[in-house]
Formats: C-alpha cells, structure tokens, sequence
C-alpha cells in the first residue's frame, strides 16, 4: 500500500517535469510543426557530424583521397572497381573517390573555417568591447574601418593578398580571419555601447572595479548571447569564403582536397560528370545551412522576448 | 566639534550638454560626521543624485564636469585624487547604494560573485573567508539562508531582497560612510520600511555614516540627524532633523512639508507646490523658488539668497526667513 503511494508520487512528479529534449523533438515531428527546436538539434547534429569526419576522415573510408587510377576517370556513382571496392559517390577526373575527397575536404573547411572563426571572434570582441567601452577616437576609427570592409568586397582583397603571401593553410586562417573579425566588432560595441550606461556598471565602479575588471567580468558576459549568434552565422560565412578562395585556385592547394577546388576542378566536366559537382556542393550548402539556422535558433533561444515561442 | 569624515565645499557640477550648461549642482557645500545620518532630500530633478555621483567621482564625463569645489575626505581632497586613489576609496571606503535594485545588479552573474567581488578588490581574504563573511552579511541584511542563495541569480530574487543584497555588497568592505541615493523609491510601501529597518539596524551596528538621498520626508524624519534640502542645485535649507520639521525657514521646505499627509495634523486638504522647478541651463538671477513661492516679493527676483544662519544648528537661503513658519 505504502510502496503504491510512493509510486503515485514519483509518477506524478514525473508528469510536472518537463519533457526531455528528444521527447520534445519526437512530438514535434508526430505535430509536424517545425520547431526552432528541430532547427536547433539538427543543426548541431550536421555541424558536429562534419567536425567527427573532420577529425576522423579515414573511419568513414578505405580509399586515399589523392590516389589517382587513371583508368577509372569519371567512374559513376555505384562503381565498383577491379579489387572490390566500392565508389558509392563515383570518381572524378583522375580517378580519385569523390566520397573520401569530400570527407578530407571537410578538414580544410572546418580547420580554415573554425579557426579564422576564432582569430577573428577573439579580435572582433576585443575591438568592439574596447570601442564600445572607451568610445572617442578608438571607436570612431575601429567603426570606420568596419564600414569599410562591409561596403568593399572582400574578395578582391584576399585575392590580392592570397597572391602576395601565398596560400598555405595558415595563411589561409589569417585571410578569412581578416575578414571573420569585422562583424563580431560591430555587434559586440553595440552590446558594450549598451551596457556600459546599465546601473550596475555603475554600482560596480562605485564599489572599486576597475576599467578592466568591468569590461572582462561585466560587460563581456552580457554580450555573449549576441556573439553566440554572430559566431553561428560567421562559421557559415568563413566557410563559404575558404572555398571561394579554393574554387579560385588560390585556396587549400592541390592535392589536399577541398571542396571549393573539387568544384573548380568539376566544372569543365559537368555536362558529363554531374557527381563530382554536386556532392561536393551539397556538403558545403549542408554545413553552411546548418552553421547558419544555428546562429539563427540560437538568437531565438537567448532572446528572452521570443523564448518559449514555437 | 570633530572634524568631519566628508566634508564637501561649493561643489559645482555641470553637464555640457548641445543645449547649453546644465547647472545639476550648483554650489552646495555639507559635511557628514562619523556616525552621523544626513539626508538630501528634494524633488526629483534638482541635482541630489548628481551631487552623491560627484563625491564617488562617477559622474558620467563627458558631458558631465565636476567644475568647483572640494570633496573632502579624512583630510584629503577626493577630487583631486588619482584613478588608482580613487578605486581604493570607492567601496572601500565610501559604498553607495543605488536607486533601482531591479537594474543594479549584473543579471548574468551569482549573487556570491557580485557579493564577493568588492571584498576581492578590497580585503586580503581566502575565497572561503570571502564567501563566508558574504553569508554573514547576507544575515546581516535579513536573508536568513544565505549560503543557500549564494548560488543564485539577481532574477532569483525579488525587488526588496536584491535591495537587502545591494546593502550587503555596500557594507562588504566595512566602509566608512555610505551613500543610499533614493534606496526605497523603487519599492514598495512594506518593503521599504523592512528595507530602512535593515539599514538603520546595520549602520546602528556597523557605526557607519550616512547620506541618504531621497524625496520621501517620512524616511527623513525617522532616520535622519542632518537635513539638507536642495532645490535647483543649491542647498536652500540645512539643519537638524528636529529644527527642520519644528522651526522651517523656507518656503520650499514648508511646501514640501505641506505636501504629505501626516497624521499627527488635522486632515486638511494637501497643499502641492504650483508650477515646475526652473530649468537648470537658464536659471533666473534672482531667488530659483521665486516663481514658485507664494511670498514672493520685488527682492527675491533681483538677488539671490544666501544661506544665513537662523540657529547654532540651522541655515536657510530665503529674503524672508524670519517672518516664514515662525508659526505654522
């Protein structure tokens, strides 16, 4: 009798808790109403699932991706060569399996895309936390020159510098970083602008804090949901570039596969391989897509105005 | 008499703003002994707040400039104090209060790192001294299971218990002297007596000074032993709390006074003071209050009063104080 009320009990609390994250993304699905939820999980699942083949493309694979049999040029999607093995995305031009090109080619993106992701954050938060904070003749020069970079396309630029310093893969973060910086700058000194006027910037100077200490301790914490959601769109954005950079021959250099040089080098072909373009394509529209309904799910959930609104 | 803990002398602060030079405070001189409760009181708009920023040097610049005077504090001018001086001072030293308890508290931080923060700045203890003197002080200020809140955050807590929290993260460092600008007005009727309560009892135990900024002339009697009343950003009364409430020498502070209920009088009818105070980037030569004040005469919009003595223990700036309230 006693262990059936305590059961009761437990049942019922149960019922008040609220439903676990995969409950709510299997009603959604049963509902057919796309949540921001849904938005949200896939999203992170695609960008994770790109990072695991990034970090381990050789799991997923048996062939080298710069391996060419020449024999086997512009083989179908379903080939099976002449050991056995199989070349479910075809082969391309010189014979290479597009399938394990695609996966290595996800380590240039993410590696080029992620850590000029991070460069540029790092700078872009400084920048604008600075000249949001300090105001005066460092923000007006920093805000000049973000204006300037979104009114110019930066792709001339990284053309010319690309052809200056070279592309190895460092260089390479450093020019989509350039360019990763600006829009974090701006967002973040609006942020800052904000809050440096809020009453308990006030109330911790008035207690002693230092100019330092509120902008690393205070101001910075409060602008991170903003950030958050630029850093989902810039992920998208620095990717993208990387493979502009690449599909113009002044990118990742061959042969390291990248998936802005499989395209370039698919394109005379395309009449009559179609897969060596498309697979490629659809794996940078897939990360992109997902980079940018993460920024855009995660701006729903910080925003406490549209929290709790599907 | 003592020398005072702050004294402060024709402080004049101006906002230089495109419209002209708005003259918040504008020459006001007071000093607090240690101890000693003195309270600011003024309707809102007449430079009070300004006045509490310009001690704390934190009023915002530009457009904000402290222009004239001197804030004294145990022998040295604070104006003139380094930035590196001037952190050591603030919290330390001198803590304040502010008006909104809803917005003066970060709201992505714990209460325990907003609490402990100013002792980390301030005193040389361990993290766990740290946090065990924030319980401590949580108690002090009547929230009873403080390590329990520790970890929470301003949302947690309702209006009048972040105000508890802020008087707490005042009285951290052991200061000094305190300045509550309008500690209550954001609050509601119970919650403010709970909250004066708190801070009476604190001060009572902690012999800290206080300047108590606010419009609200009951929190003024109760818990005030000076009494300034400002007006356009000057001081037009100064006194005791008993000699103010008995013996008013100016028509501003009798207005004030004749503008709240009270209960000891008679239920008459309230009586406002007409019109607006005067707009502080254009002042008239003359006497601020003189549009306002129902004994105006040829004099008061000629020249303007200075504060006079009307006792050991009372100044007024009025033409006529000797004839005002003498009875009433």
């Amino acid at each position: 009798m006693t262990t059936e009320k305590t059961n009761n009990t437990t049942s019922e609390f149960k019922s008040l808790a609220p439903p676990s994250l995969l409950t709510r993304v299997i009603n959604s699905f049963i509902k057919g109403k796309v949540s921001g939820n849904i938005a949200f999980v896939v999203s992170i699942l695609v960008i994770f699932g790109f990072i695991l083949v990034a970090v381990a493309p050789q799991w997923f694979t048996m062939h080298d991706p710069t391996l060419n049999t020449l024999t086997d040029r512009h083989q179908e999607p379903g080939y099976i060569d002449k050991n056995g093995n199989s070349h479910f995305m075809g082969t391309d031009h010189l014979g290479r399996d597009v399938w394990s090109r695609l996966l290595w080619g996800a380590r240039a993106s993410l590696i080029v895309g992620g850590a000029g992701l991070l460069i540029g954050g790092t700078v872009g938060i400084f920048v604008g936390l600075l000249a949001g904070y300090r105001g005066g003749w460092f923000d007006r020069i920093a805000m000049r020159v973000v204006d300037a970079y979104l009114s110019f396309p930066y792709i001339l630029i990284a053309i010319v510098w690309a052809a200056l310093i070279g592309t190895d893969v460092a260089n390479l973060i450093i020019i989509v970083a350039v360019r990763g910086w600006v829009e974090f700058a701006r967002v973040t000194r609006g942020q800052a602008l904000a809050i440096r006027e809020r009453e308990y910037i006030t109330a911790i100077r008035a207690l002693g804090g230092s100019d330092v200490r509120i902008i690393l301790r205070h101001i910075l914490p409060n602008t991170m949901a903003p950030i958050l959601v630029v850093a989902g769109f810039q992920l998208g954005r620095l990717i993208l570039l990387e493979a502009t950079l690449s599909f113009l021959t002044i990118g990742i250099r061959p042969p390291t596969p990248a998936w802005g040089s499989m395209l370039a080098d698919a394109r005379p072909y395309l009449s009559k391989a179609w897969w060596t373009v498309l697979y490629p394509g659809l794996a940078l529209s897939l990360i992109v897509m997902a980079a940018n309904f993460l920024g855009d799910s995660l701006r729903d959930k910080m925003d406490p105005a549209l929290r709790g609104k599907e | 008499m003592q020398t005072p803990l702050l004294q402060i002398e024709d402080l004049k602060t101006y906002f230089y703003t495109s419209n002209g030079v708005v003259k918040a405070v504008d020459g006001i001189s007071y000093s607090v002994h240690e101890g000693e409760t003195v309270a600011i009181v003024g309707e809102s708009g007449c430079g009070k707040s300004v006045s509490a920023l310009s001690v704390m040097r934190l009023v915002p610049s530009p457009p904000g400039k402290t222009v004239n005077g001197k804030v004294i504090y145990q022998g040295n001018d604070i104006l003139k104090a380094s930035d590196s001086e001037m952190r050591k001072i603030r919290g330390k030293q001198i803590a304040m209060v502010f008006q909104d308890p809803m917005t003066s508290l970060n709201p992505v931080l714990t209460i325990k790192y907003q609490l402990v923060e100013p002792m980390k700045l301030h005193l040389n203890l361990t993290e766990s001294q740290c946090v065990d003197r924030a319980v401590e002080l949580l108690d002090l200020v009547g929230i009873s299971d403080g390590r329990k809140r520790l970890d929470d955050y301003p949302h947690q807590f309702s209006g009048g218990m972040r105000q508890r929290v802020m008087i707490a993260m005042a009285l951290s460092c052991d200061p000094k002297l305190i300045i509550a600008d309008e500690p209550t007005t954001n609050l509601d009727v119970t919650i403010q007596a709970q909250i004066l309560e708190v801070m009476e009892k604190v001060i009572e135990e902690t012999k800290t000074a206080m300047v108590i900024i606010t419009h609200n002339l009951g929190v003024v009697a109760r818990y005030a032993d000076t009494v300034n009343i400002m007006y356009a950003g000057k001081i037009v009364e100064s006194g005791t709390c008993e000699e103010i409430f008995k013996n008013v020498r100016h028509p501003y502070t009798e207005g004030l006074l004749q503008s709240v209920p009270r209960l000891d009088a008679r239920a008459e009818r309230l009586q406002p003071i007409p019109g607006l105070p005067p707009d502080l980037r254009n002042l008239p030569p003359g006497c601020r209050f003189a549009d306002r004040c129902k004994y105006v005469h040829a004099k008061c919009t000629e020249a303007m009063p200075e504060l006079e003595t009307v006792s050991d223990s009372h100044v007024s700036a009025c033409w006529i104080k000797d004839t005002i309230g003498v009875k009433s």
